[in-house]
Parts: C-alpha cells; sequence; structure tokens
C-alpha cells in the first residue's frame, strides 16, 4: 500500500475525529439545542470533505470518492447514536435506576419508573426540539421531516414483521 | 464503479441474510460476535490479496454490519417516541390527555418489561431472587455513557 492509498484509507476516521471536535466546541460554546448543533456540526464537516475531494479530484477514482464519503457518513451515524443513547434510551435509564438502587426489587423498577414518566420525557423532548407544538391543551405535528424518518422505519417493521 | 457496485452487493447481501434469517428461522444474527466474525474474516482476506481496493471494500463493509447492528433494535423494538409521532399521526390532532390514553393503552405494559427482559438476556443485569444487580458489563457501559455526558456537557433525563 503507497502512501496516497495509506491517506485515502485513514481520511475518513480523520474526517469524523474532526467532526467530534467541532461538536465537542460547539457544545461547550453555545447554549443552542444539542440536536441542531450535532446536525449542523455534521454538515459543515460533510461539506468540508466535499469540498476537498473536489480540490484533490484528480488524485483520486471513483471508488476512492465513495469510499472516503461513505466511511465518513457511517461513522457520524455511529458517533450521532453514542450522543443519543444517554439522552434517550430506555435501556440505559433502567440500567441507571439499577445503579443508583442496587438490589432494587424487579417490581419496585415499575414504580419508580412509570409509563407515565416516560410519556412526560418525550413529550418534552419533542416540545423542546419543536417536532411537536402545544397549543393550549392541543398537540400536534409540527415537523413534516419526522414523517421521513417514520415512513422508514415503518417500511423496515413490515419487512421485518414488527407492528408498531 | 465495479468496486462500488461490489461494496453495496456485500452489504445488501448481509441484510438480505439478516431478513431471512430474522423471519423464516426468527433468530435475530445482529450480534457482537457476527461483527467480531465478519472482522476476523475480512482481516484474513485483505492480508491475503494485499489489494487496496480490497480493503476499502471490507472497511466499507465492515462499517455497514456495525450500523446495522446499532439501526436494528429501533426496528426490532417499538420505542416510546415512535408510539406517540404514530398515535399523532393517526389522530392528527390530539389532546395530551388522549395521547397519553392511547400512549397507556399500545405500550405501557410492555416498554419497561421488554428493555429489563433484553438487559438480563445480554447479561448487562442479573437477576438474583427478584431482585436486580448490576454485572461488571453493565457498569462498564454505565461509566462509558456517564463519561460521554460529561466530556459533551449532554442533558440527561434524571
Amino acid at each position: 500500500m503507497n502512501r496516497l492509498n495509506f491517506l485515502i484509507v485513514f481520511s475518513p476516521f480523520v474526517f469524523t475525529l474532526f467532526y467530534v471536535l467541532v461538536f465537542f466546541l460547539v457544545q461547550q460554546l453555545s447554549n443552542k439545542k444539542y440536536l441542531s448543533k450535532l446536525i449542523y456540526s455534521f454538515i459543515f464537516v460533510l461539506l468540508l470533505e466535499i469540498f476537498l475531494i473536489t480540490k484533490f479530484y484528480n488524485f483520486l477514482n471513483t471508488q476512492q470518492i465513495f469510499y472516503i464519503l461513505f466511511i465518513f457518513i457511517c461513522n457520524s451515524f455511529i458517533f450521532m447514536n453514542l450522543i443519543q443513547i444517554p439522552i434517550s434510551s430506555l435501556q440505559v435509564k433502567l440500567l441507571r435506576i439499577i445503579s443508583k438502587n442496587n438490589g432494587l426489587n424487579e417490581k419496585k423498577i415499575n414504580l419508580k419508573y412509570t409509563p407515565s414518566n416516560i410519556f412526560e420525557e418525550r413529550i418534552k423532548t419533542f416540545i423542546n426540539n419543536e417536532t411537536i407544538i402545544k397549543e393550549k391543551s392541543i398537540l400536534k405535528l409540527r415537523s413534516q421531516k419526522i414523517l421521513i424518518f417514520y415512513m422508514f422505519l415503518k417500511y423496515f417493521k413490515a419487512l421485518y414483521n414488527v407492528r408498531l | 464503479m465495479e468496486q462500488i457496485i461490489n461494496t453495496t452487493i456485500y452489504c445488501f447481501t448481509f441484510f438480505l441474510i439478516h431478513l431471512t434469517f430474522y423471519r423464516l428461522l426468527s433468530i435475530n444474527i445482529n450480534k457482537i460476535s457476527t461483527i467480531i466474525l465478519i472482522f476476523l474474516i475480512s482481516l484474513l482476506i485483505s492480508v491475503k490479496t494485499n489489494s487496496s481496493e480490497t480493503v476499502l471494500n471490507l472497511i466499507s463493509f465492515n462499517l455497514f454490519v456495525i450500523c446495522f447492528y446499532i439501526l436494528m433494535p429501533g426496528i426490532i423494538n417499538n420505542g416510546p417516541a415512535l408510539v406517540i409521532i404514530d398515535i399523532l399521526i393517526k389522530n392528527k390532532i390530539c389532546s395530551k390527555q388522549k395521547l397519553k390514553f392511547l400512549f397507556n393503552k399500545n405500550v405501557a405494559s410492555t416498554v419497561i418489561k421488554n428493555r429489563l427482559k433484553i438487559n438480563i438476556e445480554t447479561k448487562i443485569v442479573s437477576r438474583k431472587k427478584n431482585r436486580l444487580f448490576l454485572s461488571n458489563k453493565g457498569k462498564v457501559i454505565i461509566y462509558f455513557f456517564n463519561t460521554i455526558t460529561k466530556i459533551f456537557k449532554l442533558k440527561t433525563y434524571e
């Protein structure tokens, strides 16, 4: 493997590290919602990556361009999930409860973390990230972008025979 | 271009194998051991072939498998957020009380039970005489996510 190939193999990982660093800095400096910062940091680094690819276009072939973009998108997906899991994962929330109350009775866990808690947490998040708007006591979907995500999941659930 | 098609075929074949195992044999091959096995086979192939094109293909395929591993629990399990969105899409406009009623009717009894079952099955939580304890694996996971939360100043539901 020559030096150029070596650089190509590692470049998307370097871009991902840069994405992590950009998100880290933005998180320290700005008080805006983390989700928009996560998405805008991703778009910023992706555009930078595309700009650099066009700059060095003559040195790269189609497979290498595809590799750089594909690996960066995969790595970013993994990073976005790593950020999202401690915030909204039910499994991790249950682990935190068990960690704080070691030896907790199985039945008592339902009293400590009720479906009502889950509902309130999710509604609060949706209102905060403006997916849902609340007018008096009425809730309705605001963001139509969520429909794309919803259709994607629904299609896959149908493929896997999972009922929503 | 041929190499891009190859990567796409590898990924699509993996997806089809997973779907076939899941639908026909009720076996979920989406496990850490599968990722490790694929990684070891890829490592062997890349050492044997010593071709940069193959290495790029295999790295792409391995990362696809990891992304698929992360994506699948969201497909197989119904998360509460998705249930709320589903109710809102079906009912267009909903009062909070009605939404809460429909949510409780849909998932209330299963949502915590299912997650707890997964935690016990994957040995993250151990159960002794109806009491729940965090295993060493669970402690590492909690430490890892707490570190991420602190580093990136994230706000969790506490």
